[in-house]
Parts: structure tokens; sequence; C-alpha cells
């Protein structure tokens, strides 16, 4: 009885002991990932992969009358050798009229919103809007497609809905006003926050924000702001209702006014939006004219990269970084000179966001401890990537934007977002050389190992055409390449396929010659093997 | 007052009085019998039944031949005794007639002889043949005859052997037929009651009784074979208006011989059908109501007295007496028409003679009911006893720790009781109706899902069985079936450790077993199945426990070993396969709980028993799945996922090994006093001996094997689905109790062989123990609901039903498992679907079974979804019907359930950014969206419309089919609708493709098509009156009776067993 009391005491305490130390040993409960959920896609718009049922994009922002200030343009690219039928679903709205109108019109008037109480026993019933007539577009194989908003509808505003019965597709927009015109991937999500880290609404800027909420029930969205002089609330963007199925405009200047930085950021309360802004400017700044297209951040990122930079006379770049987080954000903002042999390797930019804030980096401007005696930490004429790192895991926005003033013939602005991932193929449905216009791809090898290998391919009307002298080309690592399109093919419309060995990023500059008119993006990554850079090792 | 029966009064219908006329002697009677002078006093009849009398039977003879009353002839039946007693009567008696029967027809039957054989006798004597009046006795009872005016008058009954000790007096009686002693059995004669009473019944062994009477009134009631006789004579003989009283200074002593010849449970057994049979037949129909009424009320009290006290035979008693009379309907008819002609008193004036209050009742509540009970011992004397055991402390502990339990347990469960118990997790509503559930069962089609030919679980038949059985209150046997688990768990564990023969073992199983946070967790988590597994638990380990014939639980030829290997496997198979009913993975946890315990035994270095226990588990395992059939098939078809037989896993937050340990697996059970059922388990570790150590080894193994589980569950460190950790802590909450329990009983019995020292603190420390865990649920019980959320999900979705009774829609439930409030099938890691058709889940929709290939296409719709393929979800979902898709993030939604449980994953995000589906404004806890591109269940598209026949879940993607109208809306029955329909139009059905679908119109049938290749549709040419139903075949009418066959035989073979212990140990010799 001693032996087997024993025996039974050691081995059942045992278990127990045993269960309980093992979990001791495994320490506590691993802290919560704060590695933000980037995917391709969602953080940055993406062609879905092949196989894919559908492919629905969301473009925002653009007008569909003769003489709008942004002539709506969808650029959808079928790089497959397939035909895809697309049915575009065209949302129209208007501007929302500034705060001293409101209560005057609909759209996005807080005051004459319809908000339904919750209730435990039925559901609210929204102002649900019928869904409007698509129009369905035929989409040869390797081809680009264009189609005019304002050849469908008229309205202030058109956005549209754009479903393929695919996959492998990528879609942009494109506005053309007075300010020039800009070119920009339209958006596979629609998300619940936006953020937009840049915006200018001085004197002779205007920085108006599309909402376009695809869904048939109502949206409603506040709208925090920042600036160099602290958050701004405003009235008006408080319980902002943007109707079911329905685009609506609202210029932050009118509220927000006369602010060199104002980033803003949106909170959709109810429902999901697509968010696209358009800051233009009409040269009462000689620094900043011309026009900008580009969505808001649906999510933040720990890594941004912007393959392509630049600084000299003439030539301003800067960027914004915002921390839309509720913790300090430490960033760390890398610049990659080209031939850092003979240029060197600059320090970072270090810098300490505070929540809800911005941090904007003057890579054209020298450092204020610099003295005459100490060279600038960006050298005037050296092209450069740039990659932004948030160091502590808390997830930012970064945005790049730069100015070509005289003396160059170049004039305008060009503003956007860097890529949080890579990929090996980037898409980029736009885009074309001329006589009056450039353009260049910058490629950026986001491994520090490996060379990259890349070539470029056309879409040329049921055809995929390889680009003359762009096959095969190398990346070093961590380095990149840039491409004058119009050196190695003169065609007017020119979608492109990137496609590399390995992840890198791609971004597209397109600029009239000798006028007004930059206009840079991101490439449109297709979804397959894309790789988030890590923000220490990467 | 009623009147008494008057001797001598002529009555209108009274009884004139008896001329006393010479005997006629019996047809048996010896020749040399006559007498030889005349009476000179009324004339007695002596009637002795004998029947196989013992050595004492002369001496009976004796005393009557050597009576002092002048007119006495004795007449001897002889019930066919083996041996004839005409030479004991021949020498004891030389005058006495005998009469020998040819069978025995029992007491009442053999004594109404006498009114065959006899005439002209004033009084008969009913004397048993265990008998022996004083020389006085007779002309005692004639002469208060006469004095007293009575019609029966009786002795005053004392022991055999020393008649010292009184025995009966007479007796009161209750209106439920009890009997109240007047004396205390083996109370000393002091002639404390010697003074003449009226009484309600004299005893029977001997008893005067006037003639005309006697032959008015009947005799004895020949459908009372033995005990209880006299009783229905007296009782009779007070209806004709007779009095009836006692003459203690007639003294008679009693062998009490024929109360030895029968068993104690044939005794006990007798007197119950035998009392029913004269509260059926003594009263008026109104008092036979009320009395109905009493009795059931008393048997039900006696019912779970027995069930408490584990005197499970008793139960059996109360309905074999029910059913003996019931049997016996016209017998009683027969009976009652006959008293009817005799009475002269109302039933209001014989109540008046009766006891008030119940007899029974009190010794209930005074715990007189036991093997002394019987009416032979009686109250009086079972009071003595039961006074020293009262003293003894431990029945009145227990009586006092069972009304606590009760009492905490109305209290914490008063407002499910009152309120109702909310529709969350598992505890799905029963329907409205039983026969919707029976019609669901025999029906080939199961609705869950897009619908299929899976077979339906058991628990439609057997639920609506229970509902028809409850006449329909389907709320009544949800709440009983729910919250019942909790009392039902407490009485099994407090019987569990009834063979140790320690009442304080059985109290300290029941305390902790009771006090285990597990039930009230499962409660407040919606975990039916767990509940139903904690209520069975005690039985199942105490089965395993009894199949292993390790003392205590098989002494040596005791009950445990009189059952066969057979008998344990069908009684445990049955109880599995009751639990399996709600709980099928039940069938491995009674495997899994064996292997624990068998463990146990290795642990203890005693395996004895070990492979027995195992190998009925495993019988009963096997003979579940067969009581089970054809639905146990369900979830061995190839494909089907483990997790549809344990249920999807949930990714809610895990718990740590150390909650598990206390059982924190809900809002109770936390630190320090979480920890305390461990510290009372431990004590027979420390201090048992023998068979109480290797049991409490056995239970700690039991419980270390569960707690290893529930952990390896929660930490997903098995490749296999496991059942949820509130399901696979059950046997750790029973081992404990059964550990506690030895420990209590290694307290008395091994304790005291130990010096003092730190085995007496240990043991102090385990009661402390003990007592400390009753403290959290004391304080739960001020909840009223044990925690559960005070609603459910039904109101905020009370639009969603309302518009299914217009409408036919299915509604796709998506979330983590452990929130939806239905079964549903695994999609990801702690994300399950599932659908409903009739908008709130209800019992249909508690077991998923196989998806057959086809339901999977609400998974994939789904994925399709997720991964970014499409934002038309709706349209994907529009062919199978749904409007809704609901994902509930809570256990019940705001303000009802505070507590997460959120979709994991990026679910929320993808429904919201699906073009086609509207979010609705729902309480939080709750995403709702309505599908705009929604298609009725039956749908009547019109023909130009083409419908693909291929294409699966995709095909449906560059369809719109919202505006394609509802048809067949006139429900008809049982998967059975109705309505015109057009010409030229496809008739579309979101269901599962099936040949069993028919529709006809006009009378003709329409050839069916398979729309998007899983669905059903049909092409109708010619409009017309359209009928669409579905086809159970005969096959499947032909399987489901031969399961409820199944299960009638083995219900059969263990009633049998149970209630004959002859077949029983004939089986066991066997």
């Amino acid at each position: 009885m001693r032996s087997s009391r024993l025996s039974a005491l050691v081995l059942l305490a045992g278990a127990i002991t045993g269960g309980l130390v093992l979990e001791a040993a495994e320490g506590p409960t691993a802290p919560v990932d704060r590695a933000i959920g980037v995917e391709a896609g969602v953080a940055i718009p993406a062609a879905t992969r092949p196989g894919t049922l559908t492919s629905t994009w969301y473009c925002a922002g653009g007008t569909a009358t003769e003489d709008g200030f942004a002539d709506h343009v969808l650029l959808l690219a079928n790089p497959t050798d397939q035909p895809r039928t697309a049915t575009v679903t065209v949302l129209t709205g208007a501007i929302a009229p500034s705060p001293s109108v409101v209560g005057e019109a609909a759209g996005g008037d807080a005051t004459t919103a319809t908000t339904v109480a919750a209730t435990s026993t039925t559901a609210a019933v929204t102002t649900t809007v019928a869904p409007p007539e698509p129009t369905v577009v035929e989409m040869p194989a390797q081809s680009r497609v264009e189609v005019v908003l304002r050849e469908i509808v008229a309205a202030p505003l058109a956005g549209a809905v754009v479903e393929i019965d695919g996959g492998e597709v990528a879609v942009e927009h494109q506005i053309t006003g007075e300010g020039g015109r800009a070119t920009a991937p339209c958006s596979t999500t629609a998300a619940r926050e936006w953020s937009f880290p840049w915006g200018v609404t001085t004197r002779g800027a205007r920085e108006l924000l599309v909402f376009m909420n695809p869904f048939s029930d109502d949206a409603t969205i506040d709208i925090d702001f920042a600036t160099d002089e602290g958050i701004r609330d405003t009235l008006r963007f408080k319980n902002f209702v943007v109707r079911g199925r329905s685009v609506v405009g609202a210029y932050i200047d009118e509220d927000v006014t006369r602010r060199g930085q104002v980033s803003a950021e949106i909170h959709v309360r109810s429902g999901r939006l697509v968010v696209d802004r358009i800051q233009t400017f009409d040269g009462t700044d000689p620094v900043f004219e011309g026009i900008t297209l580009g969505l808001g951040a649906p999510t933040p990122a720990e890594t941004w990269i912007f393959p392509d930079g630049k600084v000299g006379e003439g030539i301003t770049e800067q960027v914004v970084v915002y921390n839309p987080s509720e913790e300090v954000a430490e960033v760390e903002v890398e610049v990659r000179l080209d031939d850092p042999e003979t240029n060197g390797v600059p320090e970072p930019f270090e810098l300490t966001i505070p929540p809800n804030r911005f941090s904007i980096v003057r890579l054209d401007q020298p450092d204020a401890e610099v003295t005459a005696d100490i060279p600038k930490r960006i050298p005037d004429g050296v092209a450069h990537s740039l990659i932004v790192r948030s160091l502590n895991g808390v997830g930012v926005t970064a945005e790049r934007i730069v100015t070509s003033s005289a003396p160059n013939t170049n004039l305008g602005i060009g503003a956007t977002l860097g890529s949080p991932v890579a990929a090996p193929i980037w898409l980029f449905p736009g885009g074309g050389v001329s006589a009056e216009r450039d353009e260049f791809l910058t490629l950026f090898n986001d491994s520090t190992t490996d060379i990259a290998r890349f070539s470029v391919t056309a879409l040329a009307d049921g055809q995929t055409l390889a680009v003359e002298g762009l096959q095969d080309l190398e990346i070093p690592p961590g380095g990149r390449r840039v491409i004058r399109l119009s050196d190695h093919s003169g065609r007017e419309n020119l979608p492109l396929v990137v496609e590399a060995d390995g992840p890198i990023v791609v971004e597209r500059g397109l600029y009239r010659v000798a006028g007004r008119g930059i206009s840079q993006s991101m490439g449109i990554p297709l979804a397959v093997d894309v790789v988030i850079p890590d923000p220490v090792d990467g | 007052m009623r009147a008494p029966y008057k001797v001598g009064v002529p009555r209108v219908a009274g009884y004139p009085r008896t001329t006393v006329e010479p005997q006629t002697p019996g047809t048996d009677a010896p020749d040399d019998a006559l007498l030889a002078t005349l009476p000179i006093a009324p004339a007695v009849v002596a009637v002795v039944v004998a029947r196989d009398p013992g050595p004492w039977f002369e001496e009976v003879m004796r005393a009557l031949a050597d009576q002092d009353y002048p007119n006495l002839s004795i007449l001897v039946i002889d019930a066919h005794s083996t041996t004839d007693v005409k030479a004991q009567v021949g020498r004891a008696a030389p005058g006495a007639f005998v009469r020998r029967l040819a069978e025995d027809p029992g007491f009442g039957a053999a004594a109404n002889e006498v009114l065959e054989v006899v005439d002209g006798a004033a009084f008969y004597l009913f004397c048993h043949d265990d008998v022996a009046p004083a020389p006085d006795a007779v002309r005692v009872l004639v002469e208060e005859a006469y004095r007293s005016n009575a019609a029966v008058v009786g002795p005053k009954l004392v022991e055999w052997d020393d008649p010292r000790q009184l025995l009966q007096v007479g007796q009161g009686m209750d209106s439920a037929g009890y009997g109240v002693p007047l004396v205390e059995r083996g109370e000393l004669d002091q002639s404390q009651h010697d003074a003449v009473r009226d009484v309600f019944t004299v005893p029977g062994p001997c008893m005067l009784v006037r003639s005309d009477l006697f032959g008015e009134v009947g005799g004895f009631d020949e459908g009372i074979t033995d005990f209880l006789d006299d009783v229905s004579l007296c009782w009779r003989a007070q209806i004709a208006g007779a009095r009836v009283i006692v003459a203690p200074d007639a003294r008679v002593r009693h062998q009490d011989s024929l109360a030895l010849r029968h068993g104690y449970d044939e005794r006990r057994r007798l007197q119950a059908r035998h009392r029913l049979r004269i509260v059926l037949s003594c009263y008026r129909p109104f008092g036979v109501a009320r009395a109905v009424v009493q009795t059931v009320v008393l048997n039900v009290a006696e019912v779970l007295y027995a069930l408490v006290a584990g005197r499970r035979k008793r139960v059996g008693d109360v309905f074999l007496a029910w059913g003996w009379n019931l049997r016996r309907i016209g017998d009683l008819y027969e009976a009652r028409r006959q008293v009817k002609t005799f009475r002269h008193v109302p039933d209001r004036e014989v109540r008046l003679s009766l006891s008030p209050g119940s007899a029974r009742l009190n010794q209930l509540l005074r715990g007189q009911i036991g093997r002394t009970d019987d009416r032979f011992t009686g109250l009086a004397r079972s009071g003595r006893d039961v006074a020293g055991v009262l003293r003894s402390g431990t029945l009145r502990a227990s009586a006092t720790v069972w009304a606590t339990v009760a009492i905490v347990l109305l209290a914490g469960s008063r407002h499910l009781l009152t309120r109702g118990v909310p529709a969350v997790g598992e505890m799905v509503d029963l329907g409205s109706s039983p026969v919707d559930l029976i019609q669901s069962w025999t029906s080939g089609w199961r609705t869950a899902g897009l619908g299929s030919e899976s077979p339906a679980p058991t628990a439609f038949g057997l639920f609506g069985l229970l509902g028809v059985a409850a006449a329909g209150a389907m709320g009544l046997l949800r709440t009983l079936l729910t919250v019942g688990m909790l009392p039902l768990g407490a009485l099994f564990a407090y019987r569990l450790p009834g063979p140790t023969g320690s009442r304080w073992a059985q109290i300290a199983c029941l305390l902790v077993y009771v006090t285990v946070p597990l039930p009230y967790n499962a409660l407040a988590n919606g975990r039916w199945g767990a509940l139903v597994l904690y209520a069975a638990a005690p039985v199942i380990v105490g089965m395993l426990a009894r199949a292993s014939r390790v003392p205590p639980f098989g002494l040596p030829g005791g009950e445990a070993e009189s059952r066969s290997w057979s008998g344990n496997v069908l009684a445990l198979g049955l109880t599995t396969a009751l639990v399996a009913t709600v709980l099928p993975v039940a069938v491995i946890m009674v495997v899994v709980m064996a292997i624990g315990m068998g463990l146990g035994g290795v642990l203890a270095l005693n395996v004895r028993g070990s492979a027995r226990m195992l190998g009925t588990a495993l019988g009963a395992a096997a003979l579940a799945v067969g009581l089970h059939l054809p639905w146990s098939l369900d979830f061995f078809l190839p494909g089907t996922a483990l997790s549809v037989l344990t249920g999807a896993p949930s990714s809610a937050e895990p718990s740590d090994l150390a909650a598990i340990l206390r059982f924190e697996v809900g809002p109770l059970g936390s630190a320090p006093v979480g920890w305390s059922f461990l510290v009372a388990a431990a004590l027979p570790l420390l201090i048992g001996r023998a068979e109480r150590h290797t049991w409490a080894v056995r239970g700690w193994t039991l419980a270390v094997v569960s707690f290893a589980m529930a952990w390896a569950a929660q930490r997903g460190a098995l490749p296999v689905a496991l059942p949820p950790v509130d399901v696979l802590l059950v046997p750790a909450a029973i081992g404990l109790a059964l550990a506690a329990a030895m420990g209590v009983s290694a307290f008395q019995v091994d304790l005291p062989g130990y010096r003092f020292g730190w085995r007496q603190v240990a043991s102090g420390v385990a009661a402390a123990a003990v007592v400390a865990g009753i403290v959290p649920v004391l304080g739960a019980s001020f909840n009223g609901r044990w925690s559960m959320p005070a609603g459910d999900h039904s109101r905020a979705l009370a639009f969603v039903d309302l518009e299914n009774d217009e409408l036919p829609f299915r509604v796709l439930w998506v979330g983590d498992p452990a929130a939806l409030p239905l079964a549903g099938w695994e999609l990801e890691e702690g994300l399950a679907y599932a659908t409903t058709d009739a908008g709130a889940p209800q019992l249909e929709n508690l077991w998923v079974g196989s998806d057959d290939g086809r339901t999977g296409l609400l998974g994939d719709a789904l994925d399709l979804a997720q991964s970014g393929q499409t934002a038309r979800l709706g349209r994907l979902l529009a062919p199978m019907g749904v409007r809704y898709v609901v994902v509930p993030e809570r256990l019940a939604p705001a303000p009802f359930a505070t507590a997460a449980l959120p979709v994991p994953g990026a679910l929320p995000a993808t429904l919201a950014a699906q073009l086609d589906l509207e979010p609705l404004d729902v309480p939080d806890g709750l995403i709702v969206f309505r599908n705009e591109a929604f298609l009725p269940v039956r749908a009547g598209l019109p023909a130009p419309a083409e419908v693909p026949t291929e294409g699966g879940v995709a095909a449906a993607l560059g369809l719109d089919l919202s505006t394609t109208p509802a048809v067949l809306p006139d429900e008809d029955g049982h998967l059975r609708w109705s309505g015109p329909l057009e010409a030229d139009t496809t008739m579309l059905l979101s269901a599962a493709h099936s040949k069993g679908w028919e529709l006809e119109v006009d009378g003709e049938a329409v050839d069916i098509i398979k729309p998007f290749g899983w669905s059903t549709g049909f092409k109708v040419a010619n409009g017309g009156a359209a009928t669409l139903r579905f086809h159970t075949s005969t096959l499947r009418y032909g399987v489901l009776a031969g399961q409820t066959l199944a299960w009638l035989w083995v219900l059969r073979v263990l009633i049998r067993r149970r209630l004959n212990p002859i077949a029983r140990a004939e089986e066991t010799s066997a």
C-alpha cells in the first residue's frame, strides 16, 4: 500500500505540477502582435491573382461634365490572354456646399442626414438607394480600355465601381483639368479608415476629398485634421453623411483654412467608403502648381518605400509621415542615394511622431544644424530612393511630395503614398509617351542581398510587346533603376507589365514636356508572391 | 356522526339479526365431528386459513380448541398446503372441520370459503395459521361485539414468544390507505392500551366479524391476495355502516410467519398494489379523484425520496402498483359496483374515521421509509429506529444538505424557471410542437444547411415523444432538460458512493459535485451537452465501477455482482445513448472515462477490474452507436469531419491550466477558492487504504486525464478536433467528487487506525476545503440565472421571424462556434457557419451532420468572399435562399451579454465590403446583413430567364435573381407546399438536389432539373395548381421502426432485470 500510495501521489502530483511548470516555462502569453496587417489589395490597390472569380475596383474622384475641373476617365488594363467583361456602375454626386450654406443641400449634409436609432427589436431602415444601371464594357485580351464617365452620365462628381469577371486586371483613373493631368490607381477596397498624410489649404490651393459610397446604406464619417498648429476639429465633418451609392466631395480648405500642411484622418462610423483626394494649386505660390490625384491610406504600415526621389534647383521634395495611432511612433526615413560609393550614405532622418500628428522631412532643405562647412545631407541632383520605417511597430502612413518649378520647364506637383509591399509583378494601365508627354519607371529592389532581374512588357491591342531594351535587366540589391520609356517606345497607349524574379517596388512618373503636369504614383502589384518589407531588417 | 350498525335493529337496507342454527359441516368434515349439543351462545366459527403452516400450527389449533367460548366451531381451510394439515388438525383440535382447496387463492379468497360451507354462524373468527388466542379471547371478542354493538372486533396482538411485547392493537388509517399504528411495535404491554376503542382496522391475523356483515360486503376482496385484505374488509365494513373496534382484553399471540414467508420486496410490492386497489375501489367517484391526486402527489414524493435514498425498488413499486391496478380496471369496476350495493355511509363520514394528514408524508419527512417500512413494522416502530438514526446525525445531515442544495439550486435558477431559459449557445428552442419534431425524425429530408437526405438525429424522435408526454409543454420540457440537469447530476452524485455504506461519503460527493463551477459555467456558456453529460457522469462512473466488481462497488454476493457483463453493457449503453442524443461525442467520452479509471488502477497498483471496465465501456459505446442508427452512420460517412461529432472548435481566449484545474471556464471558479476541490479530493490519497485508496486514485486519474484533454484542446495541441472544454472537464468533476467521497470514507474507516498527527490536520483542511467550495456557488445563486444572459437573439431578430412567416428564406449564421446559437460546419479555425430555415434556430439545428458536399457550397461562397474574389457574396448566396447573414459576436446581443466572442479574421470586413449585402442596424453583439440579391427558397423564374445547370457556386455570380417571385406559399404539412404555378416557369427550390422532391401540377408530375449543378428545380410547361413535396422512402420508415424496436428491447430487458430478481438470478447463473 505504501508503494502504491507513493507512486500514485508522485505521478498524479507530477502530472499536474508538470503541466503548470511547462506552461509557466513558456512565459506569459505572447504580447499582442502589433504588426500591422498589411495586405495587398487593402493597404495598396492590387490586381487579384490568376483564377480569381471577380475583381472589383472603386474609382472615386473626378467630374463627369464637359467643363469639369477633373474630367474622370477610367483606364482598364487586361494583361491576360483572355477577354474580360467589366461592369461599370457609375455613382454620381456633387460637392458638398461650404459650411456657410449647410442646410440648403443634400449630399453630405449632416443636418439633413437621416439617422435611425438602433432598436432592439427591428433593424433600422436606411435610406436605401436603388442601384444605378451598370454599363458593360468588354475588355479584350492584352489591351487597355478607357471609359470616359461623362459619356455615361453627367454629374458634378462621378465615381465608378468596376466589376470584372476575373483576376489579373488593373484599373487606374485619370483626371484632367486646368491644373494638368493626374493618374492614379483605383482602390480595391472600401475601408473604414483613411488617412491622408499631406494636404495644403493655403491661398491658391484647394484640397478636395471625394467620398464614394458604393453600398446601399448611408455612411457616416468623422474627420480629424492635424495641422502645423495642432489638431483641428470641424463641425461639418462630424457625422458627415455620405448617402448610399453616391459620391460626395468636400473642400477641406473651407473648414481648415490657410494651412501649409494638413493631415486628414477619416473615420467611417458606419459603412465603408473609398476616398480620393484631388489637390489643386493655381500657382499663387510659384512652387506649387498643378493637380494631384490619389487615394488615402486605408491602413497604416511599418514600411513605406518610395523608389524615386530627387532634389535640386527648382525641385523640392518632402516626405510627410502621419501617425494615425494612439501611440508615439519612432520613425526613420532612410535616403538611399544612387551610387553610394560616390555620393555617400546619408544619415537617416529620425522622427518621433506623437499620436495623430505628422512630421515632415524636407529633403531639399538643409538640416537646421548644417553649417556652411558641412554639405547638405541630401545633395542636390543626386537621385535616390526613400524608405520610411517605423522602428517601434507603430503603423504610420507616408506620402512623398515633389514639386517642379522654374527654372525647370516641366512644372507641377506630384504626390504619392509609398508602397507598403514589394512584389515581382507590377501593372501600369495608364501611361504612354508622346512628344508632349514622357514617362519614367523607377524600380526598387527590396532585397538587400539578391540582384533582381526584370523585364518590361507592353500591352499592345491584343498582344504583348516586349519593350525593347527593357528585357532581363538587373537591379542591384537594395538599389534602384530608372527607365525613361521614351527611350524605348513611342506608343501613346502604353499599358505596361513589369515582371521581376524577386520582390521589387515600381513607381511611375508622367511628365508633361515643357508644360504643366506631373503625375507620380505607385504601380499596381499583382497579388502573387507579395512581400511585406521588414521595417528593421529590410 | 354516522350511525353505527345496530345489531338486531331491523333496517330497510340493513341486516336483520341472524338466527343461529346448527352448523352444516363442510363436505370434507370428518364424520365424527358432529356436535352433540345445541349451542347455548351465538355460534362462532373460527376460520383458520392454513398455508403450509410451520411447526407451531398444532399450538394454534390447540389454542382454538381450548377456547372457553361454548359455541365455537373450527373450520380449517387448507389452501393447498404442500403437506395436508388434516393430521395436525386432528391431533390438536379433533372437532375441527378441514376443507382443502385445490390451489392457494390467497388468504382472503380462501377465507371466503366460509360463505360456501357455513350457514347459521353469528360470527366468524378469521385467523391466520400463526395465531394463538388466549383461552378467553373469543368470548371477550363476542361479548365486546354485543356490548359495543360492533360488527368487527379485533384482539390485542402480542409477540408469540414474548407476550409482553405488543404487536398491534388495531390501527388508524389515512385517506391514502397508509396505516397509522396505535402502538409501537415491540412496546412493552403494561395494559396501557387495554381500553376498548374504535379503530379503522383491526389486526388482520385474528379478527371477529359478524357473519351477516361479512356476507353482505361479499367477504374479503378476492382481488387482494395477501396483505391489506383486513384493511379492505374493515374499510368496506365502515362503508356499510358497521362499527370496528378493538378489544384489547382479548389477547392473541402472533408468530408473524406470513410476513416472513413472503420476501421483503414482494411484501412491499403487494402492499403497494393492494393499498391502491383499496383506495380506488372504496371511495365514491369524487373521493376517488381526490384520493388519486393525493396518491399521485405522495407517489411522486416517494419516488423522489427513493431516488435520493438509493431505493430504486421503491420507484418500481409505485409504477408497478399503478400498472397492476390499471391492468385490472374491469375487476376494479366490479369491486366498486359491489361496494355501491352496500354503501350506507358517504365518504365524508368515513373520512371522519380516517386519520388527518398523511401518514406516508410524515414517514417521508421523518425519513422513516426504509427496510423497516412495511405494515408489519409501521410508523411507531420505525419512529424509534429512526430516532436513533437521526441522533446519529447522518440522515439529519443528509436531509439538511439536500435541503440546502435544493434551496440554492432553486434560488440560483429562479429566473430561469420563472422566465425561461434563453436560447443561447446549444440551449436551442425545442419548437412549439412535438409533432413537428417527430415528423422531422421520420422524414427522409434534413433541413440543416442546404438540406440533405442524411438521417435525422434520434433526438428529434425522442424529444418529440417527450413533448407528447408533456402534453405539448415544450417550454417546460426544455427547462427540465436544461436546468433540471443540475439536480439530476446532484442526485446521481449523491448515489454514486452509496456502496461505501457511508452517508457522509455520499454527502461529500454531492457537495463537491454541486459546488464545482462546471455546470454553472456550462449554463452561462449555453453548453447543453456539457450539462447533460454532467447529469449523467455519476451514473456512468457508477456503472463502470460496478462493472469492475472491485469493492465496494462489487461486493461479493452483492447486487453488483448479480448483474452480468451484458447487463452492465445494456445499462451503460442505454445511458450513453441517452446522453449521446444531445451530445454525440458522449460515446467517445464513456470510453475515455473507462480508460481514465483504468489507468487509475495501474497507478494504484491494482488493475483488477480495469479490463472489465474498458470492455463494458466499449460494449456500451458500440450499443449506443447501434441505438442511434441510422443517425450514427452520418458520422462515419466518408469525408465527414470529426468536428461534426465533436463540435467546431472555438477561438475564444483559451484558459490556462490553472483555470482549467479550477474549472474556471466561465464566470465561476476564480482563485483561491477555486482550488478547494483539488484540496478536498487529495485527502484519500494521503490517508486512504485498501479500496478507498484505489478508488480515490481512479477518480484522480480520471480527473487528470480530463484536465489534460481540456488543456490540450485549449492549446490546440492535438491534431484532432476535441469537444468543448466544459464537456472535457465533466469527467474531472465526477472524478474529484468520487475521490472526495473516498476521502470521507477513509476518514471514517482508516483514520482511526492512525495515531494523531498530520493526517488529522489534513482531514480538517479537506473538510474546510469542501465548505469553502460552497461559497462561490452560494454567491452565484444570487444572480438567479447562473450568469446566463437575460435574453437571447430572438428579440433582436424578431423582424427576421416576421418576414419568414411571409416569405420562404434561409438565414446564414456565421461566427465563432461558441457564439452561434446552433451547431455549424467549420469554415476555418474558430469560425463556423450554419443555416436556419425558420429564422431563429430550433432543435433541428442543433446537430449538423455531414454536409454531403452541397452544404459546403455555403462555405465555398464565404471563402470566395474572404479571399477577395468577389464583392457580390449576396449573388452567390441567392440560389441558396439566403436572405440574411447573421454574425453573432456574443452569446446574446447587448444588453444581455457583454463577453465578446468575436469572429476571427476579416470576416466582418469582408461582409461589409460586399456590394449586395446591406448592413442592418441591430444591437451590439450582432452583425446582420440583408442580401439584396436574395432569391426565395421556392421561387418561380419566368421562362426567358435561363438558369445554368452546372457551374456550382460561381454560376450564380452573373445572375441577378433578386426580382424572382416566391411561389407555392401554402404549407400543407411537413415538407409539402402548394399553390398556383404559371406556365413556362422554372420552379427553383433552394435545396440540395434530390430525387425525393416531387412537383405535381394539376396532378401531373413535372421533370426535375438540377440548377447550378447542385440545386433542385422543375421546368413547368403547363401552369396550374401545384404541389411540391418530399417523398420519404419506405426503407427509411423500416429502419426507424427497427431503431424504435431496438430501444424498446433494451428498455424491456433492463426493466425486467431490474424488477424481476428471479430472472436476473437465472441470467446470472446462466
